[in-house]
């Protein structure tokens, strides 16, 4: 028998930071907040074996990030959505800096992109970095320098070029 | 400083926290139960059918019970780049075509009893890496897999010209892949270029989607995986299909004559065309081709 509350405690706790970093990685809210969805619906599909995971939250962001840059996927769940709920409702209201900040992550590499969502705002370490990723330590740090750089010089900020943390 | 990269991302997590519009608890659960157990209400039926049709007293409705082998795939089957890093497999039976450059309506779905799809890299510490997709179809039987692939090569000889931007026609080197096999493969410009090729093996077809950031990026050991796939069907679900012979056992259909190479055709620009990849720059280090 799954842990039913157990389940509700963690999507209600985790939900919310699973979905900003699923957007932060691939910049659009809405089909970040399905892949999250379909994420943890899957998670409670084999909720005895996600609960006993060290970090279920990170199982659960993997397989969101895999879900949203799938396009077959993702044009099937449009259809689908679209099927479900008519055409999409009005963009969420976001800071403006948000909004600025996004579009310069758009512009950089995905791998760049989800490398810096999961070392500077997810907390990760580069090994956990590149665990996550199927990478090594050296291509992460390479990637976090070179996606730092873009991003300074998208946002015109130079500090951010900086290696290291 | 990084730091301040890492408190702008807090903010923005902040800011996502408050706009995030999720489901309830429950209907998440819901959704969730309801593909659970959509999955084995299909290989019930499987079951049913299998064991002699639905007419036929006492059969029990064995929930969760293994798929007639000749409508899936077997269990030992696998594709090339199975288990290797990066690769991520779909067993998706109604997943999407990989090759649809016009997005238009699926036209492999009908008869269709299984589908694999591989998803990942050629070359994955190549700092041009070719993002890979590899997708086998199984039909019913031959006609429905004819069908599909009727439909499959009006999109692959496109007009050039056309909304979409792909041109392709009969695949004719350098790899023998089987007598019936298409290919097709546009310019991105400024993205680099995307092709496809696709192959029908009996009540088999089997899609090849690749897109690279710099023109002439190799990925022959990829092509030669079609290969490997028509192998693997022949020993394991017995659709064995001859080599290419003169002239092939199969029309292939109306297609440019001569069909321009393989490699010549990626050098020349063409319309932008739809291309589902292109949001997942491939390429760490972008340079135009």
């Amino acid at each position: 028998m799954r842990d039913l509350d157990g389940f509700d405690e963690f999507y209600g706790a985790t939900g919310r930071r699973v979905v900003a970093q699923v957007y932060a990685m691939i910049g659009d809210l809405a089909e970040a907040e399905d892949a999250v969805q379909e994420a943890y619906a899957r998670a409670w599909r084999r909720w005895d074996t996600v609960s006993e995971f060290a970090d279920p939250a990170a199982w659960v962001r993997v397989v969101a990030y895999r879900i949203a840059v799938s396009s077959w996927r993702r044009a099937r769940r449009r259809l689908a959505a679209y099927q479900r709920a008519g055409p999409p409702a009005e963009v969420a209201e976001l800071n403006p800096d948000t909004v600025v900040l996004v579009a310069a992550l758009r512009r950089i590499p995905a791998a760049q992109r989800r490398d810096i969502v999961l070392h500077h705002l997810v907390g990760l370490s580069v090994r956990q970095v590149a665990e996550e990723t199927g990478s090594t330590e050296s291509a992460v740090k390479a990637r976090l320098s070179r996606g730092r750089q873009a991003l300074a010089t998208l946002l015109a900020n130079d500090d951010w070029a900086e290696v290291g943390r | 400083m990084s730091e301040q990269l890492t408190e702008r991302l807090a903010s923005l997590e902040a800011d996502v926290r408050n706009a995030v519009r999720l489901a309830p608890a429950d209907v998440v659960r819901a959704r969730g139960d309801r593909r659970w157990w959509s999955t084995r209400a299909f290989a019930a039926i499987v079951a049913v059918v299998a064991a002699g049709g639905l007419g036929v007293g006492g059969v029990a409705i064995n929930v969760g019970a293994r798929p007639d082998p000749s409508t899936a795939l077997p269990a030992g089957f696998e594709m090339p780049h199975e288990g290797e890093r990066g690769w991520v497999r779909d067993d998706d039976r109604a997943a999407a075509v990989a090759f649809n450059p016009c997005d238009k309506p699926d036209v492999t779905q009908d008869g269709r009893v299984a589908a694999r799809t591989m998803t990942g890299r050629a070359f994955p510490d190549d700092p041009y890496p070719v993002q890979l997709i590899q997708q086998l179809l199984l039909y019913a039987d031959e006609n429905a897999a004819r069908d599909a692939m009727a439909g499959l090569r009006a999109w692959t000889t496109h007009d050039p010209a056309g909304e979409c931007g792909w041109i392709g026609g009969v695949y004719r080197g350098p790899h023998d892949l089987g007598p019936e096999v298409l290919w097709s493969g546009t310019q991105v410009p400024g993205a680099g270029w995307r092709d496809a090729l696709v192959a029908r093996y009996g009540r088999a077809v089997y899609v090849l989607r690749a897109a690279g950031t710099v023109a002439g990026t190799p990925y022959n050991e990829d092509l030669d995986s079609t290969r490997v796939v028509r192998e693997r069907l022949c020993a394991q679900l017995s659709i064995c299909v001859l080599a290419r012979t003169a002239p092939p056992p199969t029309d292939p259909g109306p297609g440019p004559e001569p069909a321009p190479s393989w490699w010549d055709f990626l050098q020349t620009p063409h319309a932008t065309p739809y291309d589902p990849w292109d949001n997942l720059n491939p390429n760490p280090n972008p340079t135009p081709t």
